[in-house]
């Protein structure tokens, strides 16, 4: 049953909590305050989504949550409950990589790689919602993304090619 | 084709799938069962002495497993306390909310001591010591005068120790010099190292050895350092770091230096040898801003003109704000951007003077640049100044004065102070290559002629950085593994923190082999599994580990010739390797594959796999200008960058940046990659423009800014960065590259600097240049320190 935020436990008291991550739903035992960053790394084992700031300023923890990018690090786990959660893990499909993925790996959008998953699950947002997004818009979009290696260039030609992929038939 | 080719390719990143598919595993992405937490607790004043210290209740709270000071852990802490956020006290816990409620229930009395926080306070007479006893501003300990140069050669043949790094004659060179430009205390903010990943580490003691999972730029040095300030075995230690998440210099620990904030590993590693458990240490965002790497100095420079523009002396004078006993080398390198290497072809005298000075800010230590971008924004700013003073265009100024391949680096570092022939530079090639891709002899305009409230500015600046060293000290291992199914395993610990070595080093071993690039596969993620590499650090590593690299594959490639030429009947010297088996060179038909050279293998058979190995530790043979060993070549990154921008002179904003960056890498071995560390001119944005100053409150020394929003990097949107890549062939490198990374934030300061005066005529050279400055430059705001 989908817990809500008048249920405030008290502090070291955890709850029980279903959340459905990459189209599974996963039993986790939580603390009221704890992030959905921390809880998908540690409770769930799904380390692609990076902590680096925990102030919501750098991305690195962006996941989809009903396919809107959210920083991880913003949100608390138990108030996600009932909701669609994506993360990087979950855009590789039979081995398959995803067409923003390939696009990455192709364009070199990746230096340290740090950032990557946060950028991969901004750019699968922004392309569901616009296909075919000009330089402006995928600047625009990728804004709330830091990338401290100064990779924007290729990652900007790797949402371009992605869309590309993407029209020709990709997911 | 027998053999197959990736060099100048844009193949794909070697471990580049798991960056995109989140597997990649950074040190914190490693779950160890029973992984225990630890937070810090940290000084609140900038200058104190701990008086007493009660940790009984935080000891005494359920969770809590260890508690380390001063009194119990005296090699990681210290009772006198040299900037906010320096080591108190740390509590290991069974999870990190514990340790944070611990933390609260330790009692600390202290004693608050006088500070100082600025570099100019610093150095007055009565200033507050920063270390009790020892002046804040010290004379650098390693300057040496270069004498008796060759006439022939131009290399200086003696050293002697001196009270400032030069040759020549500096005051006959000024006597007789048409123009003296001179620009004082040209300040860089002090500003941090960026790296996504927050520095730290988990280690675990597995009953045989300390396992240290981490973030690292040189695996093994880290460990050999580590070993020592724990009291183990180097062999005791394994260090793991497959993936390090940015770097910049800032992933570079000290563990041996107290001053130096590296202190996750020694607080994980007592930790977890006492408790026997393992122990996580990490810095959160703001404690990362608080004590991670940063710079920070104040550049006079002096030059010397004829009044054709030869630039025949130069005074150079650097202080570098080490705050609480930081890191005293950088400036060595910024003699990079003095008469020494950048403006070798003509300088005749220099005198480079180098102090560093103590506050009671967090530790300074070198990063991207390691002090060329310091030197740099000082001479380019001073040389940005000379050409409109001299009426000559600031790009053929340039032209006239930079080093060209075969000028002499007078031999500027401490370690050896061997002078040496520069291998390659390109400099005047970059400066027309990039003058043409901004239409800079259209566009460039003299800030007189400039009336509109928005006013374009075109600013360019040239760079040059270290590449490697010259004499001994290259030092980097590699092994390379042939197995019977042609299959090819490059062993190298050299660290890929994001700028491509483990890909580049790859298509080296695949191109000496002549196999094609997928076929290599890599050995890098611990110390256990690989030799010595070299730190990556100064952009070295396609010079330093690449001769390793390349030499440990002809090894292995001349024990599978011979292998090969008994099974073909055939002389090795006959054969080559390449794409399906061992061919002879002179009918490629012939042909046989790799098992079929190694023969059997099982009990009855082998050898089983090729072990090739080479130690790089001198300079190659190849880089012997005619194989005299005293003739040494030595490669730099070098090139130019121009930068556009926009200045409101009603607001004083600046916008439209276009940062165009031109550099002569000889030959790109990966275009991409190349690319991608020239996009790292954002750091020098970053620096120059965001107000990306650490800003602290002068009444208690706290930061003000030590978090992403406050503290602010290039983001997509800030600016857009061009990239002329040039080659031309460096003789010192078996594929003739030389090097690019670090080089591409050393010019952005000057740069940006030189186009905003010549957008409103304002010489802004302090940074951050924020639109307060320059509206004070335009006369529309009055100074706010200048009042009263």
């Amino acid at each position: 049953m989908a817990k809500t935020t008048e249920n405030i436990l008290p502090s070291g008291e955890k709850e029980h909590v279903t959340l459905h991550v990459n189209g599974e739903d996963i039993s986790l035992l939580i603390e009221a305050h704890w992030t959905l960053s921390k809880v998908l790394r540690n409770g769930c084992s799904l380390t692609g989504t990076k902590e680096a700031c925990d102030a919501g300023a750098c991305g690195a923890c962006t996941v989809l949550i009903d396919g809107i990018a959210r920083p991880a690090c913003m949100l608390l786990a138990r108030e996600q409950v009932g909701k669609k959660i994506e993360t990087i893990e979950g855009l590789e499909k039979n081995g398959q990589l995803h067409p923003i993925q390939e696009a990455w790996l192709e364009e070199y959008g990746a230096q340290c790689g740090f950032c990557s998953p946060g950028f991969i699950m901004t750019t699968k947002a922004l392309l569901a919602k616009n296909p075919n997004p000009n330089d402006d818009e995928i600047k625009e979009a990728l804004g709330g993304n830091l990338c401290l290696c100064d990779n924007y260039e290729h990652i900007i030609l790797a949402v371009k090619s992605a869309a590309k992929k993407i029209a020709k038939g990709g997911k | 084709m027998p053999r197959s080719s990736s060099i100048g390719k844009d193949v794909i990143q070697k471990d580049g799938r798991a960056r995109v598919t989140g597997e990649a595993k950074f040190y914190a992405d490693y779950q160890i069962g029973g992984l225990l937490q630890t937070r810090i607790l940290r000084s609140p004043y900038p200058a104190a002495d701990i008086l007493s210290i009660d940790t009984s209740r935080a000891e005494a709270l359920p969770g809590v497993s260890l508690v380390m000071t001063h009194l119990n852990y005296p090699q990681a802490f210290r009772s006198s306390l040299y900037y906010v956020g320096d080591l108190v006290a740390a509590v290991v816990a069974k999870d990190t909310e514990t340790a944070e409620e611990a933390l609260e229930l330790i009692t600390v009395e202290y004693e608050q001591k006088k500070f100082v926080l600025s570099l100019e306070d610093a150095m007055k007479e009565d200033a507050p010591e920063v270390f009790e006893g020892e002046k804040n501003n010290h004379d650098w300990e390693f300057h040496a005068f270069l004498s008796d140069r060759d006439p022939e050669t131009r290399l200086f043949k003696t050293k002697t120790p001196g009270p400032y790094n030069g040759f020549g004659d500096i005051e006959k060179g000024f006597e007789e010099a048409d123009y003296i430009i001179e620009k004082s205390n040209i300040s860089y903010a002090l500003c941090k190292a960026p790296a996504m990943e927050s520095r730290g580490c988990s280690m675990n003691y597995d009953g045989v050895k300390l396992q240290v999972y981490t973030h690292s730029q040189g695996m093994h040095d880290e460990k050999y350092a580590l070993a020592q300030v724990l009291g183990i075995g180097q062999d005791k230690i394994n260090y793991v770091s497959p993936y390090t998440g940015g770097g910049f210099g800032g992933k570079n620990p000290a563990v041996q230096n107290r001053n130096i904030p590296s202190h996750y590993l020694i607080i994980a590693g007592l930790a977890c040898l006492d408790l026997k458990k393992p122990v996580h240490c990490a810095y959160s965002r703001e404690e990362e801003m608080v004590c991670a790497w940063s710079r920070g100095s104040s550049v006079d420079v002096k030059i010397g003109f004829k009044k054709d523009g030869t630039l025949t002396t130069m005074d150079y004078t650097h202080r570098q704000e080490t705050c609480s006993g930081g890191d005293k080398w950088p400036p060595k390198n910024a003699m990079l951007a003095t008469g020494a290497v950048l403006y070798s072809r003509n300088c005749e005298n220099l005198r480079a003077k180098i102090n560093y000075i103590n506050t009671n800010r967090f530790t300074a230590v070198g990063w991207q640049g390691y002090g060329v971008p310091e030197g740099h924004f000082g001479v380019e700013t001073t040389m940005d100044t000379a050409a409109y003073e001299l009426g000559i265009d600031p790009v053929e100024l340039r032209k006239k004065n930079c080093m060209r391949a075969g000028d002499i680096d007078a031999g500027w570092d401490p370690l050896t102070y061997i002078s040496a022939y520069i291998s390659g530079s390109g400099i005047e090639e970059c400066l027309d290559a990039g003058s043409e891709r901004v239409s800079w002899k259209d566009k460039w305009q003299h800030p007189d002629k400039k009336a509109s409230r928005v006013r374009n500015g075109l600013g360019v600046a040239i760079f040059t950085m270290g590449a490697g060293r010259v004499g001994q000290g290259n030092s980097s291992e590699a092994i390379v593994k042939i197995y019977h199914d042609g299959s090819v395993a490059l062993v190298c610990a050299l660290s890929d923190m994001g700028q491509g070595q483990h890909t580049v080093q790859c298509q080296i071993v695949a191109e000496t082999l002549g196999i094609p690039y997928e076929r290599v596969g890599l050995v890098a993620h611990d110390t256990d599994s690989t030799p010595f590499a070299t730190l990556a650090a100064g952009s070295c590593g396609t010079w330093i580990q690449g001769w390793a690299t390349y030499e440990a594959a002809r090894d292995a490639k001349k024990q599978l010739l011979v292998l090969a030429a008994e099974k073909m009947n055939r002389k090795p010297e006959e054969l080559d390797t390449g794409t399906n088996g061992v061919f002879v060179i002179a009918d490629p038909k012939e042909i046989i594959s790799y098992q079929d050279a190694f023969g059997a293998i099982g009990h009855y058979g082998g050898p089983h796999e090729i072990i090739g190995i080479y130690v790089n530790n001198n300079p190659h043979e190849r880089c012997l200008k005619d194989g005299n060993p005293e003739h040494i070549l030595i490669p730099k990154e070098k090139g130019a960058q121009f930068i556009s921008l926009d200045v409101d002179t009603e607001t004083g904003i600046i916008s439209n940046i276009r940062i165009t960056m031109a550099q002569n890498v000889g030959r790109a071995l990966n275009p991409k990659i190349v690319e991608g560390q020239l996009s790292t001119s954002r750091h020098g944005l970053d620096n120059a423009v965001l107000a990306n100053d650490c800003i602290v409150d002068k009444r208690n020394g706290w930061l003000m800014t030590p978090n992403l929003v406050d503290y602010r990097f290039s983001t997509a949107l800030e600016c857009d960065v061009d990239t002329v890549i040039l080659e031309i062939f460096d003789p010192s490198h078996p594929f003739g590259a030389s090097a690019c990374g670090e080089g591409a934030a050393c010019p952005t300061l000057a740069a940006f600097s030189n186009a905003i005066y010549n957008a409103i005529g304002v010489r802004l050279l302090e940074t951050p240049f924020t639109p307060e400055k320059i509206l004070e430059g335009l006369g529309k705001i009055q100074s706010k320190t200048k009042k009263k």
